[in-house]
């Protein structure tokens, strides 16, 4: 059985601007912005251009809304459990001294 | 009951088969971004927790190659899902040319992947260095070989697309395969810049 009624966007204007949004992010990187705005900067490009893909290229733009709980929900944990684990690993005085990295 | 409303049940039958199957993968990717989203977490975590004393050791991975490897995995993205809109378009062609050149474009990615490892490896980088580095070969390891999966599974699809024994049930075994792939590509557009931008 073949699906005639689905839409088909234009995926080469999405290529081109996943090209576009990888050329910023690597001009954002040698900004001297902090270490912790520069990661923040970092997962909100990636993060758009995620949903790009995911809107266009899987389709999640045209799907029902089952498919798109499945598709987020997850991602909201993940954000999740970062930001709850951030004050326990990275604001921790104590711990945070054993995760330097020894370099040869 | 007349022969027109016959054939709309047909259909919706038939569409609901579809969408179990599509559930069915889209729970499978939920899956996957529990277990690499639980890597990344940590690692973004412990990467924020050193104050930047990785950065210098984080440094020798390279930029370039990284990039060159986002785009080969991007435009595989975008071959993929040509293949899937070929096949809406009864190409048989199409769908199979496009299959070919994923498979291709996949290929190359782990190619310049292991070659970068080979560099790496023998300028002294190993799992074994530091955490950076034990990070930065376990997520891109875990991530190369789901490409390796996924590439096996388009060359089965490519070579059924030039036998013609794709075609019974073509239009859901692109498509998921597809889904598939772009979660994959998804992977990489995080890991890209997590692990090879300076911060």
């Amino acid at each position: 059985m073949t699906n005639t009624e689905r839409p088909h966007p234009n995926y080469v204007a999405v290529w081109i601007w996943l090209m576009l949004l990888l050329a910023v992010s690597l001009v954002a990187v040698y900004l001297p912005f902090s270490q912790g705005l520069t990661v923040f900067l970092i997962l909100v490009i990636a993060l758009v251009k995620s949903v790009l893909v995911a809107t266009y290229f899987m389709h999640l733009r045209f799907e029902r809304r089952l498919i798109l709980a499945i598709a987020i929900i997850p991602v909201i944990l993940f954000i999740g459990m970062l930001l709850t684990l951030l004050p326990d690993i990275v604001y921790n005085p104590v711990v945070s001294v054993f995760y330097s990295a020894d370099t040869h | 009951m007349n022969r027109t409303s016959i054939t709309m049940e047909n259909h919706e039958i038939l569409q609901g088969r579809t969408d179990i199957g599509k559930i069915g993968m889209w729970w499978f990717l939920a899956s996957e971004v529990m277990t690499f989203g639980g890597f990344l977490a940590v690692y973004i975590l412990y990467r924020l927790a050193s104050r930047g004393a990785w950065a210098e050791t984080a440094s020798h991975v390279s930029v370039l190659i990284g990039s060159i490897n986002t785009v080969v995995l991007l435009t595989s993205s975008l071959t993929m899902i040509k293949s899937a809109e070929a096949v809406d378009n009864e190409n048989r062609n199409s769908v199979r040319n496009w299959l070919g050149l994923t498979v291709l474009l996949g290929i190359l990615f782990l190619l310049i992947k292991a070659t970068e490892y080979f560099i790496e490896i023998n300028h002294g980088f190993t799992p074994l260095t530091n955490p950076f580095w034990s990070f930065y070969f376990a997520l891109t390891g875990l991530h190369g070989l789901h490409v390796l999966v996924g590439i096996i599974v388009n060359l089965i699809l490519f070579v059924m697309a030039c036998r013609g024994t794709l075609w019974p049930n073509i239009q859901q075994r692109v498509e998921f395969a597809g889904l598939y792939w772009h979660f994959v590509d998804i992977v990489w557009i995080f890991l890209f810049p997590l692990l090879y931008f300076q911060y």
